[in-house]
């Protein structure tokens, strides 16, 4: 496969079937300068982000933020709490943006599915063994019910916001 | 990604793309000549096509033939009055500027 080829599979599948044909002829026309493959690039995100839905998008954006959690986060209770808040203002930023509360509650879901293998971790590392009075199944129980209820609330709190931004028009 | 060459402050992909089609249906290969030609900006294909994308979608601009190499697109009645809007727009603020630089 050719490197413009492989340029235009960098776009959905959905998108190629619409437009690709003309933009492999407007591709075969330009020198493929570092400047324009990250332009082409920059272009196949964009309609990657566009035309996937939001939900997957924000839940695997907060899977990910989970998962990461501790390489970033820990040791520090600021650092903890400061993480968790950008994650909460991730799932806002969805529910503002599709303006939908099913997608949200299936964001909430995903993003908590990420949290799970931190727990698996976690019992790989701990086991049964207490922790500061409780188990580590303890733990993480409160910590998704928690996140789970903090996500619903940020993410209808932005679907709210949104919905009313458009009835103020 | 834009490439200015000798471009002023228009640089919008979807302005200009507005503007070079108000002259005629064009293939994506001439709108990016002409703009290059009249706004001196360099529309990067990835640019050029999200810009593309957005008008089909937002219903400013449709394809005047088959899908195909060289497919066409037109200006549509409601993206040329989008289009004035947005010049309008920005005359109002090339007057404002000019009367400004004038009392300055």
């Amino acid at each position: 496969m050719n490197f413009r080829k492989l340029l235009l599979n960098m776009y959905p599948r959905s998108w190629r079937a619409e437009y690709g044909e003309e933009f492999a002829g407007i591709l075969a026309t330009r020198r493929l300068t570092p400047a324009i493959v990250l332009d082409v690039l920059g272009g196949a995100v964009r309609q990657r982000l566009t035309r996937t839905e939001p939900w997957i998008l924000c839940g695997a954006a907060l899977s990910l933020w989970t998962v990461l959690l501790p390489f970033f986060a820990f040791p520090t209770e600021v650092g903890i709490m400061l993480f968790w808040a950008a994650g909460l203002l991730l799932i806002g930023g969805l529910g503002a943006r599709t303006r939908s509360m099913p997608a949200v509650l299936k964001a909430a879901c995903a993003g908590q599915l990420g949290f799970c293998g931190l727990y698996l971790l976690a019992v790989l590392r701990m086991g049964s063994r207490p922790f500061l009075g409780h188990t580590i199944h303890f733990w993480f129980a409160k910590t998704m019910a928690l996140n789970l209820a903090a996500c619903l609330i940020f993410g209808l709190a932005g679907t709210a916001f949104a919905r009313w931004k458009i009835a103020r028009r | 990604m834009a490439r200015k060459t000798t471009a002023g402050p228009a640089t919008d992909p979807e302005l200009l793309i507005l503007s070079s089609l108000a002259g005629g249906p064009k293939h994506g290969y001439a709108m990016m000549q002409e703009i290059a030609a009249f706004a001196g900006v360099e529309l990067g294909p990835g640019t050029l096509y999200t810009a593309i994308t957005r008008l089909v979608e937002e219903g400013w601009i449709e394809p005047a033939g088959e899908t195909g190499r060289q497919r066409p697109y037109r200006v549509t009645p409601h993206g040329l009055e989008h289009l004035r809007a947005q010049l309008e727009k920005m005359r109002q603020l090339a007057s404002f500027g000019l009367r400004r630089l004038r009392t300055a």
